[in-house]
């Protein structure tokens, strides 16, 4: 029997540790919670839980979320492992406190466990079904191209350069600590940072809205497909190429032109190979691409298909599928 | 003389950051290089490269010096990025 083992505080029980544990069950038949004491929540968090241990412990017991649930220890954070020897450690996406040295720790009492990160979960807040997060995502997305408060998506919205580079090491680390997604952890990062770059390289001292991007990361229900989406409120294929490219009158030729010419729109500059990457990447790994600017849009996947969209979006969108 | 890329960080992506490695290289590393001289150009430890920031550094080396060799390359990312430049910036090597 595989044993797998997830720390928490779980205090106030959300949709993010229902898909925690939901998540973690998959990796063994036992699923062990270990529940924070309340001096080390306040310890970590620099706050004491709402709820005292006892009622924290009874609530996962009760709730059937995993088929064990025990306090941690106060003087052997290690203790629980050292008890029920675990296949399997699982960890939330953010989760840091205790798990730097757990490596090491694991070695040194001779076991094999496996150290998991989990997928971070997105809830949408205006919905409140949470099964439907792939969606939700791109309609986020969506909402954050229209809205007067572009502020409001403060965990997808990157007004810099610097926040995206965080953000896109973050989700880098999370496809790293999964063994689904971990072969493809460095390209699509690559993918999604030529991407998220471009819009900054291009719009730079023009934005003609609201400067930064919307970067998202979602996975499906069952595990077998990941989501990364970007956005801008820039000035657009079109207009970009334009500068270079006078006579360019359609978007559909503008996205033809940039995912299959090198090209830049900042002459003298050398440049202009970083969608050609994106694209032959996109084809090489059999993933999906989706990117719309202006009403035009190229769908990238084993071919390469160019279509005039009755949609219109002044920036650009990008949504790739891996 | 070899110029190890992890120092300047595991994910080079953007072309600004490139930008700024190249200055630094030029300004201390390669300060007194000769143009024949021989460069290595260590990939280990780079977990996420992309075309902008190689644009930047190595099509930019391969231009002022001719006997540079590519260590360390396996990344998929590095593979993926030496292929585009390569194809569409010229990088014979």
């Amino acid at each position: 029997m595989k044993t797998v083992m997830a720390f928490g505080a779980f205090d106030i029980l959300h949709p993010g540790h229902i898909n925690f544990f939901k998540q973690a069950r998959k990796y063994g038949d036992c699923l062990i919670a270990v529940i924070a004491r309340d001096k080390t929540v306040l310890k970590i968090k620099g706050k004491a839980p709402r709820y005292n241990e006892k009622i924290r412990l009874q609530f996962i017991k009760n709730s059937g979320l995993a088929d064990k649930a025990v306090s941690g220890s106060l003087t052997d954070k290690y203790s629980a492992i050292k008890k029920y020897r675990p296949d399997v450690i699982c960890l939330g996406y953010d989760q840091t406190t205790f798990t730097d040295k757990l490596k090491s720790k694991i070695n040194k009492l001779k076991l094999s466990a496996k150290i998991v990160q989990l997928w971070p979960y997105y809830p949408d807040k205006f919905k409140s079904s949470f099964l439907d997060m792939n969606n939700n995502i791109e309609n986020l997305m969506k909402e954050w191209l229209k809205t007067d408060n572009p502020e409001d998506y403060r965990d997808y919205y990157c007004e810099t350069r610097d926040v995206f580079q965080a953000r896109l090491e973050k989700i880098k680390n999370i496809l790293s600590n999964n063994d689904k997604t971990n072969p493809s952890a460095p390209l699509i990062s690559a993918i999604a940072g030529e991407i998220g770059n471009n819009s900054f390289d291009h719009n730079m001292g023009n934005w003609p809205d609201i400067m930064g991007i919307f970067f998202g990361f979602a996975i499906s229900d069952s595990d077998n497909e990941c989501k990364i989406v970007l956005a801008d409120r820039g000035l657009g294929v079109l207009k970009t190429l334009r500068r270079v490219m006078p006579d360019l009158k359609h978007n559909t030729e503008a996205l033809e032109i940039a995912f299959t010419k090198t090209i830049t729109s900042r002459f003298p500059e050398k440049r202009g190979n970083g969608l050609k990457f994106v694209k032959n990447s996109i084809m090489a790994k059999k993933f999906k691409l989706k990117f719309i600017s202006g009403n035009a849009q190229i769908s990238v996947s084993h071919d390469l298909q160019i279509k005039k969209i009755d949609e219109y979006i002044g920036g650009c969108l990008a949504i790739i599928n891996f | 003389m070899k110029i190890e890329l992890k120092k300047f960080g595991t994910m080079l992506i953007s072309r600004p950051a490139g930008r700024e490695a190249f200055l630094i290289l030029q300004s201390s590393l390669l300060k007194d290089a000769r143009k024949d001289e021989k460069i290595e150009i260590d990939f280990s430890g780079v977990d996420v490269l992309t075309p902008s920031w190689a644009d930047e550094v190595i099509t930019k080396l391969s231009e002022q010096f001719k006997n540079l060799k590519l260590l360390n390359t396996e990344n998929e990312s590095v593979q993926a990025t030496l292929k585009t430049l390569r194809e569409y910036s010229g990088l014979k090597i």
